[in-house]
């Protein structure tokens, strides 16, 4: 009975996401022959010496990130994807930027060709987007299968994250320089690091334990019972009113409601973040909407993949196909395949260490990359070893 | 990274050569795009299927946890308990992450060919641009080539279920369909009452 509207809701996203790809670009960046032309030729430091070997997207002279690095960092990433999730990201983010080399060399260019400085960072940028993106489009797959996509949400989602997603390449790609993508790299770095942190507190704790005992304590209740006394009147999702402040709806028969402006506006702010930094937005989706839109997870968790992977893919054709950014495409399969055993790892290791101590390690890693990043990004210089 | 280089031009002489037996070129290149896609899609399941093999006990025990706690969320839902659909549905939430990371390995195993496919087509199609049917913009190699690996992988999917070797995914598969089906939907309850 819901085929129709779903349909309709369905066309009204590819829609959307067309919308925004065949958006007409202007203000194109260099182009990655141009921004090598541009550059001053020679063998100091900030020159292309034109006669090395081409190293990072074929660049003469360039470093060479190792793919045996590579697919070693891999295996670390996807070990923490799946003992603690989102980290991982923010990993990933680390072996582009740091482990690869590629800042140091990237930073080089900052005054000599800034915009060989920039393309740098934007390709730095889409590879990681190109690993959230794929994620985020198995997990949607997942979602639609289990029937737990709701897309009326996700519309209004993907309505402030297209915009985010479009505006942030095109406002910034080609613009932002290395230095100040390390800074605000940073910053998110200790957001996350502190919804570590809370999740590792007494109350964080409790609250998980409460959880799961209220879990248990109503699976032991007579289940049968409570189901007969449902009223048909409470069936499935019902508008009880609306406004453009407050939208107020039960899920049969229990209360809830949200401000619609709020999904758009957050939709907007996350995914521009998300695109900004190369990080996925679902570690931000599901906390935004479940604790500051109030919405039940059974909502939240699908439709916060959704609206990423339509992000993602907007984002990822902004750069690549209207900015022309390119990526080094072997470095990502390496670290597919590191992924994948770090993943096949992961649940094995779990068994053996403590979910709260797998955080704390990981609360410790964030305070130091995002201390490194930041004073690097903003100060110059980093605060913390090696300086 | 001379050795993978070395590879690609072993393999050059391969790929290459179906871009050239039709013409126009542009009719070539849409079908060399599309068995370099549709190498990628089957190297890719041979990896996955070999995980699945691995894995396949991880998997089935992930699965049924996610499927006990989802349909004790609909059913604390039903009951009109909110604060035990919170509980359980944030457990739910919980088991499908853990089953979820567990399919990304999957995923993992059988996407890496796709990005050496488009490592290969970067080194032969960097800064070209082509036309596409209906687009006022000129695309690049790599969303030509996803949508190349996007169909042949549908077109794949149904050969794969009549290949002994992949027997295992397809059980798998339909194990996760059957779950699928024992969760408890909104219009189940409706049902019920």
């Amino acid at each position: 009975m819901f085929h129709k509207t779903q349909k309709t809701w369905m066309v009204l996203l590819l829609v959307l996401i067309l919308a925004a790809v065949l958006i007409p670009a202007t203000g194109m960046a260099a182009s990655l022959e141009e921004a090598i032309a541009q550059a001053p030729k020679g063998a100091e430091a900030g020159q292309i010496d034109m006669q090395a070997e081409p190293g990072f997207l074929g660049i003469p002279g360039a470093p060479a990130p190792s793919l045996v690095i590579g697919f070693l960092w891999a295996i670390w990433v996807g070990w923490i994807f799946s003992t603690v999730g989102a980290f991982g990201g923010i990993m990933a983010g680390v072996g582009h930027i740091t482990v690869f080399g590629l800042a140091d060399y990237g930073k080089g260019f900052k005054k000599t060709a800034p915009a060989l400085n920039k393309l740098i960072t934007d390709s730095i940028r889409v590879s990681n987007q190109w690993l959230v993106g794929l994620s985020a489009a198995v997990s949607s797959f997942n979602y639609y299968k289990m029937g737990r996509l709701v897309l009326p949400l996700g519309i209004a989602l993907a309505i402030g994250s297209v915009a985010g997603s479009v505006l942030v390449p095109w406002l910034t790609a080609g613009k932002i320089s290395l230095k100040a993508y390390l800074g605000y790299f940073g910053l998110i770095v200790f957001v996350i690091g502190g919804f570590l942190f809370y999740e590792t507190t007494p109350r964080g704790q409790s609250k998980k334990k409460e959880a799961k005992a209220a879990a248990d304590a109503f699976e032991k209740s007579a289940i049968k019972g409570a189901e007969k006394s449902m009223d048909a009147s409470d069936m499935g999702v019902q508008v009880k009113s609306w406004s453009a402040k407050k939208v107020e709806f039960t899920f049969y028969g229990v209360e809830f409601s949200f401000n619609p402006i709020v999904p758009i506006i957050g939709g907007f702010c996350i995914a521009g973040l998300a695109s900004f930094l190369g990080i996925g937005g679902g570690f931000l989706f599901v906390p935004f909407l479940t604790s500051i839109a109030g919405l039940p997870m059974f909502l939240v968790a699908g439709t916060s993949a959704l609206t990423v992977f339509v992000g993602m893919v907007i984002s990822i054709f902004t750069y690549m196909v209207v900015q022309g950014v390119t990526i080094y495409w072997p470095l990502i399969g390496v670290e597919l395949i590191g992924i994948f055993v770090g993943s096949m790892i992961g649940p094995r290791t779990s068994k053996y260490i403590p979910d709260i101590w797998l955080k704390r390690l990981f609360v410790v890693l964030a305070l130091y990359v995002g201390l490194r990043y930041t004073t690097k990004g903003f100060l110059g210089y980093s605060i913390v070893p090696p300086f | 990274m001379e050795w993978l280089y070395q590879v690609y031009l072993f393999l050059d002489g391969f790929l290459i050569a179906p871009y050239r037996i039709v013409e126009p070129p542009i009719l070539g290149f849409y079908l060399g795009t599309g068995l370099l896609a549709l190498y990628a899609v089957v190297l890719g399941a041979l990896t996955s299927e070999a995980a699945i093999w691995a894995n396949a006990r991880n998997l089935e025990d992930q699965s049924h946890a996610m499927v006990r706690m989802h349909n004790l969320s609909f059913r604390a839902l039903a009951a009109k308990n909110k604060k035990a659909f919170k509980a359980a549905n944030h457990e739910a939430n919980d088991a499908f992450g853990k089953y979820f990371f567990a399919w990304m390995a999957n995923a993992a195993a059988s996407l890496w060919p796709l990005a050496f496919a488009l490592g290969w087509m970067q080194l032969r199609f960097q800064g070209v641009h082509f036309a596409f049917p209906g687009l006022p913009i000129d695309l690049g190699f790599a969303f030509l080539f996803l949508i190349c690996y996007i169909l042949a992988s549908i077109l794949f999917s149904k050969v794969k279920k009549r290949l002994p070797i992949f027997a295992k995914s397809v059980a798998l598969s339909k194990m996760a369909r059957d779950h699928a089906d024992e969760m408890v939907t909104l219009a189940d309850l409706q049902a019920s009452k």
